[in-house]
């Protein structure tokens, strides 16, 4: 169970939000030793909502996880995942920039109970003869036993449950692996069948025929999620960063799929400029607008437009996809961006959906240092926007 | 043990546990010539602190008289004698104290009750000036390990966890098994550190960080731990409520999840009713429970039946351990498991026997 705290923030908070100390900042987020200020101060403007939400959830549920938020100076800016538990009336709030941060939030804990063991121990071993002479010392023992014990079952729950995950996750990837080649095979057979053929087919064979290349179309397409949600889960994600044309993409994506909108009776509108230069990972970023402008097309309805614009603002890229199709219901919102947190959904013209693509949209937004949300009103349409920052 | 004695040791068992600091007073009045001082019921040792007292006499010869193990109380008597030497009395005291208990309890007790809680003090006499003053260290028994053992125990005496710590992840590192850290280093730094403090060598207080700090250790080696292949197999261990020695159950849960299990360990002190609970939701094929106070056994007792009373669990193979058992070597039956190891290896090779024989016979019925 090693994990580096470098990108770690781990901050003692009361219950109105204000830091009242500071565990550890391998940022450098917070000024001289932090305490005193409110911890929304320390995230970006972007994220004020979002932090506001997740101190919310801390007071109410007693633990809170899973939040990006973007947070320190312009100069400095980073996006961290959030979680916390609260401890007798204070929150600890744990940031960290790769995945974990539950084990890194109980690893930060536990090692202050450590160092707490160490204080314990010195002032056991400066007041034994008090203590010992003191009629209160079994009481006292008891208590300290008691809490010692439990700090040690939940580290080794805890550990337990992080070799599950870290085997879940291994397993994950090497399934989606294995399954990729023999479903490859069974698309492309069936595509030789249906196309090309070996001999005249009966319409029923037919039939059957392109159901087999779409089920397996469709796995092909699950197992690719799949992976790519092991990688980005696992901490592996490398971005490769690089100069590109974000506005050209842009373009080039809306053509790519103009075919497909057009095929069914949808308008596609670029409102962004030809060429604006822009840092990151040029397959990630591809994988985001592919994934966005392919759901507003799954989830619109004939004649209606999708617009994808782009423009920049403060040191930031803002960006959108916005359709006017099914909409999304108010009660789902909430876990739109989490792995098959919308499953249930059907295109309009019935196609299917892995439920993964937006978890994967937000992972790859988040591990540039950007942020994405959505408004949405059912018969009416979603909009989904993002930042970046410039580089 | 026929119905009758059954009947008169359980009976006997109450009414000395009804009883008990009456009787105490008693003894301590008869011992001194004067009755004892207000308070004066425990030293302030620590939470099993007060051997030597007449309420410990009577709380270990309860325990022996309600599971019909002399050995509790005998190895109580051999305990005592260590602690109370290590406290500078005179090798007299526990023998005139165990006489006084004797004429107290004789003067208060039927014939047929008295029988067995005389034979149990007589026994204790007879054998009393043959036990030694000075338990043995364990450290130095037959052990591969002994040095590293030795240097581990010296680093807690210390006060110094990251010693402790380093020297133990360092040999893992260098190849040698958990398993073996935990049989030939930890276990018998614990009893070497339990020994101390019987024979008055270091305060409760040390005592409680050593510990703290083995299980800090302990949690060290959760990476090799966890990382064993699975077998399918689910284990429970927890110890009875009140019983806040953790070390040998969570040693045992980690056996097992080294041999392929996946041993959810619920904590020290769970209360039966959780218990229970976290069988009925994970269903395991095994369930452990450990007691290290002999006062403890009864509790130990009423868990067993618990379970056995719930029907959807009634079945599961249950193994309990811990000091007590480890003492009286047919305990385990008389508190309604199915079976008790000493050493945590063979605990594991008893619990597989156990679980495979259960699956075995709901497939013949099947």
């Amino acid at each position: 169970m090693s994990t580096s705290c470098n990108e770690l923030l781990a901050l003692v908070v009361n219950q109105n939000g204000i830091i009242t100390d500071v565990l550890h900042d391998g940022l450098e987020l917070t000024t001289s030793d932090g305490r005193g200020a409110a911890f929304l101060d320390l995230c970006h403007p972007t994220s004020a909502a979002e932090g506001a939400r997740f101190l919310d959830d801390l007071r109410s549920c007693g633990v809170a996880r899973g939040f990006r938020l973007g947070v320190g100076r312009p100069a400095l800016l980073a996006s961290l995942g959030f979680c916390g538990a609260m401890v007798e009336n204070e929150l600890v709030i744990v940031g960290e920039q790769r995945p974990g941060l539950l084990v890194c939030l109980f690893e930060e804990m536990v090692r202050e109970a450590h160092e707490h063991t160490d204080r314990i121990g010195t002032l056991l071993q400066a007041q034994i003869q008090s203590l010992e002479d003191g009629p209160k010392a079994r009481d006292l023992l008891e208590d300290l036993t008691r809490v010692n014990n439990e700090l040690a079952t939940m580290e080794r729950e805890l550990a337990r449950q992080n070799a599950a995950l870290q085997k879940e996750n291994l397993l994950l990837g090497m399934v989606a692996h294995d399954l990729r080649t023999p479903l490859g095979v069974i698309h492309m057979s069936a595509a030789i069948l249906q196309r090309a053929g070996d001999g005249p087919l009966a319409p029923g064979q037919l039939h059957h025929i392109e159901r087999i290349e779409r089920s397996a179309e469709f796995m092909i397409r699950l197992v690719g999620d799949l992976l790519d949600l092991a990688t980005l889960d696992s901490g592996d994600l490398t971005l490769q960063r690089v100069e590109l044309d974000l506005g050209a993409e842009i373009h080039e994506v809306a053509s790519c799929y103009r075919l497909l909108a057009d095929a069914k009776g949808i308008r596609i509108d670029v409102e962004a400029p030809a060429s604006l230069t822009w840092q990151g990972d040029h397959v990630r970023i591809r994988q985001v607008l592919n994934n966005l402008v392919d759901n507003a097309i799954k989830f619109s309805h004939p004649g209606s437009s999708v617009t994808v614009s782009c423009a920049t603002e403060s040191g930031r890229v803002h960006a959108s996809v916005t359709d006017q199709g099914l909409g999304i219901p108010g009660g789902e919102l909430h876990k739109l961006f989490t792995p098959l947190g919308r499953t249930s959904a059907r295109g309009t013209a019935g196609e299917l959906s892995t439920g993964l693509g937006l978890a994967i949209v937000r992972r790859i937004i988040e591990a540039h240092g950007g942020h994405i949300s959505v408004e949405s009103e059912v018969g009416k349409g979603s909009s989904f926007r993002f930042d970046l920052p410039m580089c | 043990m026929d119905e009758l004695e059954s009947t008169i040791r359980s009976e006997l068992a109450r009414w000395l546990f009804m009883n008990q600091p009456r009787l105490a007073a008693r003894i301590t009045e008869a011992h001194h010539g004067r009755p004892p001082r207000r308070g004066a019921r425990h030293s302030a040792r620590g939470p099993s602190a007060g051997m030597g007292d007449p309420g410990d006499h009577l709380e270990y010869l309860t325990a022996a008289v309600a599971a019909g193990a002399p050995a509790l109380f005998l190895d109580y008597i051999g305990w005592a004698k260590v602690v109370l030497a290590g406290l500078g009395f005179p090798e007299k005291h526990l023998a005139k104290s165990l006489d006084a208990t004797r004429s107290v309890l004789e003067s208060e007790l039927a014939p047929a009750p008295w029988s067995v809680a005389g034979s149990l003090l007589d026994e204790a006499a007879r054998v009393l000036p043959t036990l030694p003053r000075e338990a043995p260290s364990p450290i130095f028994k037959a052990n591969p390990h002994t040095e590293l053992a030795a240097r581990y125990v010296g680093a807690l005496l210390a006060g110094d966890r990251h010693l402790a710590s380093k020297m133990i992840l360092d040999t893992v590192e260098g190849g040698i098994p958990v398993g073996d850290i935990h049989v030939h280093v930890m276990s018998p730094a614990q009893h070497e550190i339990g020994r101390l403090w019987q024979m008055n060598r270091i305060s409760v207080a040390q005592e409680h960080y050593c510990t703290a700090v083995t299980q800090q250790v302990m949690s060290r080696l959760y990476p090799w731990i966890f990382t064993t292949p699975r077998i399918g197999l689910r284990l429970i261990a927890t110890t009875v409520e009140g019983e806040l020695h953790e070390l040998g159950a969570r040693m045992v849960a980690d056996f097992f999840e080294l041999a392929g299990w996946d041993a959810y360990y619920l904590g020290a002190s769970t209360p039966l009713p959780d218990l229970v609970a976290a069988i009925v939701e994970r269903r395991p094929a095994l369930v452990v429970i450990s007691a290290t106070m002999t006062r403890n056994v009864a509790m130990v007792g009423e868990y067993v039946r618990g379970i056995r009373a719930h029907p959807e669990i009634a079945e599961v193979p249950i193994l309990v351990g811990g000091y007590p058992f480890n003492v009286a070597a047919n305990l385990w039956k008389h508190v309604g498991a199915d079976g008790c190891a000493r050493l945590p290896d063979v605990t594991v090779q008893l619990g597989r026997r156990l679980a495979a024989e259960r699956i075995h016979r709901e497939h013949i019925l099947q």
